[in-house]
């Protein structure tokens, strides 16, 4: 675990809502939980929940209606914008630039930050991803799979506290969604970043070590014990 | 068939109103069609009051004039095949009173002037006018108000012409046979034959003009008999071309070609918006696709909702011309008198509808896309092809169809779009040098500046197209600007110190003579001095000048005059040689015998009538019509004074011509001495000699005129320059959006991306300055020299100014149009 363990996204009793043709409509309420660097969350639930809009308050993109989100460092607490800068994000559709290959994709944030190092630190990045031999490859001549491999390098190349992935794997098949997920989690306990994924994946949503789910307008925490129970069950429906 | 389709394309059409790139593509449009919609309708109004004056004040059914008297068989010949003949003699003199002179257009007439129509008279200055019934009796002169104003002299004075007195008895308002003399601003003077005679000006100098009552019949006997036996003198008839069609044809044509400019820049702006529209187009024909309708319909849905587009810019552009046609008939009425303004919607909308023609041609892209719509597109979310060849061919067809219809002159169509082309080919060099020497050396660097010229150089070819609008307009602008600002500063300079303060344009021997002494007695200087000869170009190759050239130009319209024909054996200092064999002075008597029927012809000349090296041209000099064989072409070469002549011919050659020998030449004196000038001219009244003072004043005339032509040209230009660099924010929009979303998804702060479009404005603004300020200078040194004669000096320190302003406007459009990429959001991408 990095030295950077002690930092910690908070959401204190926090609420979302908005106005549609004159009704108000609560996508969730009096929510509080904390995200901790270092750990990973999923959030699932049915389309249209709230999974994106909690992601967009989580990460400091936009503000709770009711609540608050801080940060917190070594017990110092600090507005979410604070930490803006060491937040990266993952997107399902990749979102990676057309006009640059791999490797600039990769050091495009480092580049952006003045890094002088930025394309040989990308270059081991790619190489962490299995992409070393496609450095000069641009997005569309590479696979759903290499695109997201890309997106994942060009998240974690300027050692983001917290990532932030919106279904990661959702424009994936089966197998390239497994790979992805792999690399995913093994970059970020790597890095020592917190994470922070949206999912309608059960596997998915089975690797992160929290999850928060919405049912029924609720966003509810599930038990460790619920996630043992809910593996169980899926087992067993698998080989049914 | 047409019924679901034609409320779709309805609906749909009003759903495109609502957009912004619509807008800017209608704006485009609108500005296009105002342009060419108000060129028409003015220059219908002026041809048909050309037409108006042509029937009005011609003065009678027929004129033929001509430089001296005709013989007493021509004479005879008119009066047999007309009901009526008259003539009347006129020249350009310099009247003086007491201090002062004014350079006239002296008339004599007798008792049975007028033939047709009414002179126009007052009593006095301040008086109403009235149709006189009677002409000028012996010892009278009619002053026209200007010249009475000039003179200081009112009712009842006298003056005196070469010892000659004569008194002012009217105040001359109106001459019905005015349209043959020219059209200028002379001012004018009206005398008796009786008094004319005595002044003894040589006949050389007289214009005559046969004023005829004929019917049709002789009117075309007349035309022929004038095509053969006197092929030096003019025919005009009421049922022929005004003289100044073709001028004005010629001025139309040129502004039309001006117009090839605008349709560049709409070229871009449209072809950036044709982008978006493609890929709108495409992806709802797939739809259409996916549903049973057939491609074709899809393309028909596209068709209705364009001609729903165009049919909506009518009435805009109609009532937005008819103010433009009747500001600009407003602004000419002080030029062309009796010119008025009347609403025209058939020309309007027929000038419309060829607009529409062309703008199809523009949007052909758009359909042509259509063809690679399918479902397939939708399923796999394939990129929608862009068809930039497509775009291209159709831009250049449309430019093409416009340079082909205004195009008269060669040399002047060669240079404006040569110099647009040049100027479009270095601005796209200096786009693809400086993105890819910038991405090359700042590639291995971070830091926003090193993205920004990366981003840039990614998308070459819409920065080039970006830069190009841009640098397009800077170069129009920027070379108008210096145009008006250069040229007045260089003409003072320059003419004063190669051409002294004053200019003979004619002066017989002894007037030279007389100039001379004059020169000598008040201390100045001869700069230059050059001999001539009066000659009309009849003939080439055998064939009459209206046969052999077709096309206006103004070197076809100063060749239907007299034109001075110079000679010398050796180049001149002020010319170069450009093609041929310049004669040598020959050693020998038989040689100098057998070549001197060589010419050499300045090459804009050449050009304009489509003359080359080996062709044969008959002159009339005097009574003899002689045939010139073109050996050589020159161009004038600045630094040896401005006196150059179109036609030169061998020393050789006076020998064998009888016709008056005359002098150009230019002086430098004290301005003091001007006050001593009306001694001369009174002594010799047909000297025709010019201040330098003078000559500014009618150059600062013209160049208001232009100035003003070339503002509301400019403000087209700018409009077209703003839309340019609007549509092509639009085009990439999405993009633009994207990569701000992406930026701010690494956690860097919008200020990131403000800071990266500012980089890639200033670099736009940047490079297409420079491209700019190249081709002005390029243009500079080919319009310059060949149009106006002048050296080319430029102000860098004030073209780096105005390239500054330029930059900054840029960078300010630029931002503000790109707000809207500015305001996207991680949240964005989420979404999609």
């Amino acid at each position: 675990m990095s030295s950077h363990s002690h930092s910690l996204i908070e959401l204190h009793q926090v609420g979302q809502s908005f106005v549609t043709h004159q009704h108000s409509v609560s996508l969730f309420a009096d929510l509080t939980f904390s995200i901790e660097q270092g750990h990973s969350y999923a959030i699932t639930g049915p389309s249209g929940s709230g999974k994106s809009s909690l992601l967009m308050l989580a990460s400091g993109l936009e503000q709770p209606t009711a609540g608050e989100v801080v940060y917190s460092n070594q017990g110092h607490i600090q507005p979410i914008s604070h930490i803006r800068s060491e937040i990266g994000f993952i997107f399902q559709q990749f979102h990676l630039l057309p006009e640059f290959d791999a490797l600039n994709n990769v050091a495009l944030p480092l580049k952006l930050r003045g890094h002088k190092q930025a394309l040989a630190i990308a270059k081991e990045w790619l190489d962490k991803v299995g992409l070393g031999h496609r450095l000069k490859h641009k997005p569309a001549e590479l696979s759903g799979g290499e695109q997201q491999r890309v997106a994942i390098a060009r998240a974690l190349v300027f050692n983001p506290k917290f990532i932030f992935a919106d279904e990661p794997t959702g424009n994936l098949d089966a197998n390239s969604a497994g790979e992805i997920a792999d690399l995913l989690f093994e970059c970020c306990r790597d890095k020592g970043a917190g994470l922070v994924l949206v999912t309608h994946s059960d596997s998915l949503a089975q690797q992160t070590q929290h999850q928060l789910r919405f049912n029924a307008g609720k966003c509810e925490r599930v038990s460790a014990q619920q996630r043992a129970e809910h593996t169980v069950e899926r087992g067993s429906k698998r080989y049914a | 068939m047409h019924k679901p389709i034609l409320p779709l394309a309805w609906r749909l059409f009003l759903e495109d109103g609502r957009t912004v790139n619509q807008r800017v593509l209608q704006a485009t449009q609108t500005i296009l069609m105002v342009f060419i919609v108000t060129l028409t309708l003015t220059s219908q109004s002026v041809q048909q009051q050309l037409e108006h004056n042509m029937a009005n004040l011609l003065g009678a059914d027929a004129v033929v004039t001509h430089t001296g008297a005709l013989s007493a068989d021509e004479f005879a010949y008119l009066q047999q095949t007309s009901s009526a003949v008259i003539y009347t003699q006129s020249l350009k003199t310099t009247l003086t009173h007491a201090d002062k002179w004014q350079r006239v257009s002296l008339k004599a007439v007798d008792e049975n002037y007028p033939l047709q129509g009414q002179v126009q008279v007052s009593n006095s200055q301040s008086e109403a006018s009235y149709s006189a019934e009677f002409a000028p009796a012996p010892g009278e002169i009619w002053l026209d108000p200007r010249l009475s104003s000039g003179l200081a002299i009112a009712v009842g004075d006298i003056l005196t012409i070469t010892d000659t007195p004569l008194t002012v008895t009217h105040i001359l308002h109106h001459e019905p046979d005015r349209l043959m003399e020219g059209h200028n601003v002379d001012m004018r003077a009206l005398v008796n034959r009786q008094d004319f005679t005595q002044l003894g000006f040589a006949d050389d100098t007289i214009d005559y003009r046969y004023l005829l009552n004929a019917d049709k019949a002789q009117i075309d006997q007349l035309f022929t008999w004038q095509q053969q036996q006197l092929p030096s003198a003019e025919f005009r008839h009421r049922q022929g071309s005004h003289p100044l069609a073709l001028f004005w044809q010629r001025t139309e044509n040129f502004i039309g070609l001006a117009s090839v400019i605008l349709l560049f820049m709409a070229a871009i702006a449209i072809y950036q918006v044709s982008r978006i529209q493609i890929r709108k187009e495409q992806h709802f024909s797939a739809v259409c696709m996916s549903v049973g309708a057939s491609r074709f319909e899809g393309l028909k849905v596209s068709i209705y909702k364009w001609l729903m587009h165009i049919a909506s810019l009518l009435p805009i552009v109609l009532v937005i011309a008819t103010l433009c046609h009747f500001a600009i008939v407003d602004w000419l009425s002080a030029t062309l008198s009796n010119l008025t303004w009347q609403p025209n919607f058939a020309t309007a909308g027929l000038a419309f509808g060829a607009c529409a023609l062309l703008l199809a041609v523009f949007q052909l892209p758009v359909w042509l896309s259509l063809k690679q719509a399918s479902v397939r597109q939708l399923v796999f979310n394939l990129p929608h092809p862009q068809r930039a060849i497509v775009s291209l061919g159709s831009a250049i067809v449309v430019l093409m169809v416009v340079t082909a219809i205004y195009s008269d002159n060669g040399l002047l169509t060669t240079m404006v779009l040569g110099s647009m082309a040049a100027c479009v080919a270095l601005i796209a060099l200096v786009s693809w040098l400086s993105l890819t020497l910038g991405e090359k050396l700042t590639q291995r660097y971070s830091g926003l500046f090193s993205f920004a010229t990366f981003m840039m150089r990614q998308r070459i070819v819409s920065k080039s197209t970006q830069i190009m609008g841009v640098g397009l307009c800077a170069f129009l602008l920027l070379f108008t600007l210096m145009l008006l600002r250069d040229l007045g500063n260089t003409m003072h300079k320059y003419q004063r110190q190669y051409d002294g303060n004053l200019f003979v344009s004619q002066a017989d021997s002894t007037q030279m003579q007389a100039v001379e002494s004059w020169v000598l007695k008040q201390d100045g200087e001869m700069r230059q001095q050059k001999p001539f000869m009066y000659a009309k170009l009849i003939r080439v190759n055998q064939q009459s000048l209206d046969e052999f050239a077709t096309r206006p130009s103004e070197s076809l319209a100063t060749f239907k005059r007299s034109i001075r024909l110079h000679w010398t054996d050796v180049v001149p200092s002020n010319n170069r040689v450009i093609n041929g064999q310049w004669w040598g002075i020959a050693p020998q008597e038989t040689q100098r015998s057998q070549n001197w029927q060589q010419i050499s012809v300045e090459q804009e000349v050449m050009t304009d009538i489509g003359l080359t090296i080996g062709d044969q041209l008959t002159f009339m000099v005097g009574e003899q019509a002689v045939n010139f064989t073109i050996v050589a072409s020159h161009a004038y070469k600045s630094g040896a004074g401005s006196i150059t002549f179109w036609v030169q011919m061998p020393t050789a050659a006076i020998e064998y011509l009888r016709a008056p020998h005359y002098y150009m030449a230019s002086i430098e004196t004290n301005e003091d001495s001007f006050s001593t000038l009306g001694h001369l001219w009174q002594q010799h009244p047909t000297l025709r000699m010019v201040s330098m003072r003078e000559m500014m004043a009618r150059f600062d005339n013209t160049l208001t005129l232009v100035t003003q032509i070339i503002s509301g040209f400019a403000m087209m230009i700018i409009c077209l320059a703003s839309i340019v660099i609007v549509s092509s924010v639009l085009a990439y929009e999405r993009q633009e959006r994207k990569k701000n979303s992406v930026i701010m998804s690494f956690g860097l702060p919008k200020r990131t991306c403000l800071h990266i479009n500012l980089i890639e404005w200033a670099l736009t603004g940047g490079i297409a300055a420079s491209g700019a300020m190249f081709g002005t200078w390029l243009a500079g040194v080919l319009i310059y020299q060949s149009q106006f004669s002048l050296p080319y000096a430029p102000d860098f320190i004030w073209l780096a100014g105005t390239l500054l302003v330029i930059m900054v406007i840029v960078i300010a459009i630029g931002h503000l149009a790109s707000r809207n990429s500015l305001s996207s959001s991680v949240r964005e991408l989420l979404a999609e």
